[in-house]
């Protein structure tokens, strides 16, 4: 018995020490390189086409100046992710932390407070006074605005889902400031515009992934008479999606191309220009001139913004009528006409 | 039972269970990860690379300690404590609404009213399984995972509807007072004074359940209901005290981890330290000698993996996947090790 104690305890120890000793050189060697970026998605990459435009907006930009670009996924617990971004800026290596969320602000200004060396770039965050973290913002005042127009058109229409009543729905997977200030009254904005006395039917899942309970919602819904749901819910999204689908009802996809992901229940796509972004407050950050505590506001007329109407699947299943109707309004925040900050 | 006698048995096999772990993290590593010496530079000796990943994997520690004290009581007086995800949430939630309803006390008088709260909430909850045990034989190992399993709902609610901070846009409750917070002792880790607690309620433990006559009688049980029925024992009374202790640790772990770590509720930050302790339960053979080298381990294990999701090649899921890869060997092998014990008894 103490033999067979004596040689794993002394396996175990050489093990130990080899793995202590053996994998230093890489570590070291890595920090010779030149400019680092880190990318932090505050969820996962797949399947989120917002996070994967950031992350080749970055890279895109990191290319051509041949700085190496290190990607992390911070995973959906929103309770880790200042302990992921204070990990990654202890390690001193990267010239800036580029994320995108509107939570993300309020993380990496607390984070700078300790490691005030660190630059962030922070896509779909909002200043504060005196900030020290640079932020993007992109108008989902407009981008809501859009696609409550849109419902509105989609309501009054004939088309086979839309019904008498006129009433549209929007599904989030929580309550957050921008939710409230921007994208609900956006949206009822642009549905009053286009159907005046029509309402919207809010619901909260309460979270981002419970397709379930986002099916549920979006059946209760279909049932009380919306005809059309924006939804806005991450991974529940395909809740609404299945639920509308079965109903022959319509859904609205918020700010990344969706026509093709269920093509016929997805008739209204709109989009976040978040790679565009990236790639040029990269380059900038890049030159050295991003300037810390910078913020940009944009919107349609500047390009970060649209609704997608050239796809052939928004054609086919989206009659002339909407579809003129639709192109009449886009055109005017194109133009400057309309604009909503 | 002669004690030593005992050890010279006991300590290879959980030595074999971590060796086990170290391998197949090493294996799991040089298969998934495009560049294995970074990524393994991270896992193991990475966290003492740094400040803040020391400090995270000893403040980790601490409150893993807590949990797994906590398991480690239940587990001797023969109780499976489940709901530890839903006692440690308990504890905090209630922490933190006790913290923000009175947010003008001076700085130690929150922080005790903040622990006792937290405390009370985890002991209530587990007392209530201990109770239905005594009374009316309900199988604890049941009653505790579900009563976990639903208050963890009503406490998202919380956390989403009553308690929710609207300037926020994470889902969170508003943070406590910055008097309440405990200093960290290794900027800018959390980790705090909170540790002392470990160095007294771990040998105090240890002496109630090896040098105590009620710690004898609760450890009879443990080993023979019968046996201990047939000796006049109160049954009632180690039926509902040990699991209500045990809740009452994992409440405490809770209002430390708002006072020392996180400071505001945010949806599900808890979780992991309730299924976490029952691992470093395992480990140390419900032994609380034993306690704090498991989790010294299973700290490192998990820290490592974060810090190398972070810095290396290795995807978070496959982070996930290692760590449960060794969730999984601890489990099954220190399972077995508790069978064996058991029998010739």
């Amino acid at each position: 018995m103490h033999k067979k104690l004596t040689i794993l305890y002394i396996v175990s120890i050489l093990t130990a020490a080899i793995l202590i000793t053996g994998c230093k050189p890489k570590a070291v060697a890595k920090e010779n390189s030149e400019i680092q970026l880190a990318v932090f998605v505050p969820g996962v990459l797949a399947g989120s086409p917002t996070y994967e435009m950031m992350d080749k907006g970055v890279r895109k930009a990191a290319e051509e100046k041949a700085a190496e670009v290190k990607t992390v996924e911070g995973g959906f617990n929103q309770a880790e992710w200042k302990s992921q971004i204070m990990a990654l800026a202890s390690e001193k290596k990267y010239d800036i932390i580029v994320t995108s969320n509107p939570a993300m602000p309020e993380i990496c200004r607390e984070v700078k407070k300790i490691y005030t060396d660190q630059s962030f770039l922070i896509l779909e965050g909002s200043k504060i006074e005196n900030d020290t973290v640079s932020t993007f913002l992109f108008s989902h005042l407009e981008l809501a605005y859009l696609h409550g127009y849109f419902a509105g058109l989609v309501t009054r229409s004939e088309m086979p889902g839309a019904n008498s009543d006129l009433k549209i729905g929007l599904i989030a997977g929580q309550e957050y400031p921008e939710m409230n200030q921007k994208i609900r009254p956006g949206y009822l904005q642009g549905l009053q515009a286009a159907a005046a006395g029509a309402e919207v039917d809010f619901r909260v899942i309460g979270n981002w992934y419970d397709a379930t309970k986002a099916s549920d919602l979006a059946k209760s819904m279909f049932e009380s008479g919306v005809d059309v749901i924006l939804t806005i819910a991450g991974g529940a999204n395909q809740g609404v999606i299945s639920a509308a689908k079965e109903a022959g009802k319509y859904v609205l996809w918020y700010d990344a191309d969706g026509y093709a992901i269920e093509p016929g229940t997805i008739i209204g796509s709109g989009i976040i220009r978040e790679d565009i972004a990236a790639y040029e407050q990269t380059q900038l950050a890049l030159r050295g001139e991003l300037i810390e505590g910078s913020s940009v506001y944009v919107g349609v007329r500047e390009g970060f913004i649209d609704f997608l109407t050239e796809s052939d699947l928004y054609k086919s299943y989206v009659p002339e009528k909407v579809r003129l109707a639709q192109d009449k309004v886009i055109k005017q925040f194109k133009n400057g006409q309309l604009q909503l900050r | 039972m002669n004690p030593s006698e005992k050890k010279e048995f006991r300590l290879p096999p959980v030595f074999l269970i971590l060796l086990l772990c170290i391998a197949a993290a090493t294996g799991l590593i040089l298969l998934l990860s495009n560049d294995p010496a970074e990524a393994l530079y991270y896992f193991f000796p990475g966290i003492f690379s740094n400040r803040l990943y020391l400090g995270n994997f000893l403040n980790y520690s601490v409150l893993l300690s807590l949990t797994g004290l906590g398991i480690i009581i239940a587990f001797n007086a023969g109780s499976f404590n489940l709901g530890g995800e839903g006692q440690v949430y308990a504890g905090a939630i209630c922490a933190i609404a006790a913290a923000l309803k009175f947010p003008d006390l001076p700085s130690g008088a929150g922080i005790i009213m903040m622990t006792l709260c937290g405390t009370a909430a985890g002991a209530l909850l587990a007392a209530l399984s201990g109770i239905m045990k005594s009374r009316w034989q309900v199988n604890e190992l049941i009653s505790t995972f579900l009563l976990s399993a639903g208050i963890t709902k009503v406490i998202d609610y919380l956390i989403l509807g009553p308690l929710s901070n609207p300037d926020s846009y994470l889902i969170t409750t508003g943070e406590i007072p910055l008097q309440y917070r405990l200093p960290p002792i290794i900027p800018p880790s959390h980790f705090n004074l909170s540790f002392l607690l470990v160095f007294i309620l771990i040998p105090a433990s240890y002496f109630y359940l090896h040098h105590s006559r009620g710690g004898y009688e609760l450890r009879m049980i443990g080993y023979n209901r019968e046996f201990a029925r047939f000796g006049g024992l109160n049954l009632g009374m180690y039926d509902t005290a040990p699991l209500t202790v045990s809740g009452a640790l994992h409440g405490l772990t809770g209002a430390i981890a708002v006072s020392g770590t996180y400071f505001a509720g945010i949806l599900g930050f808890t979780f992991g330290l309730g299924w976490n302790g029952i691992a470093v339960a395992m480990i140390a053979s419900r032994n609380p000698a034993y306690l704090l080298p498991a989790v010294l381990f299973f700290s490192w294990m998990t820290q490592g993996a974060r810090v190398a999701v972070l810095q290396s090649d290795l995807s978070l899921e496959l982070g996930n996947i290692i760590q449960g890869v060794l969730f999984l060997l601890i489990s099954s092998q220190a399972l077995r090790g508790l069978q064996k014990k058991r029998d010739p008894l």
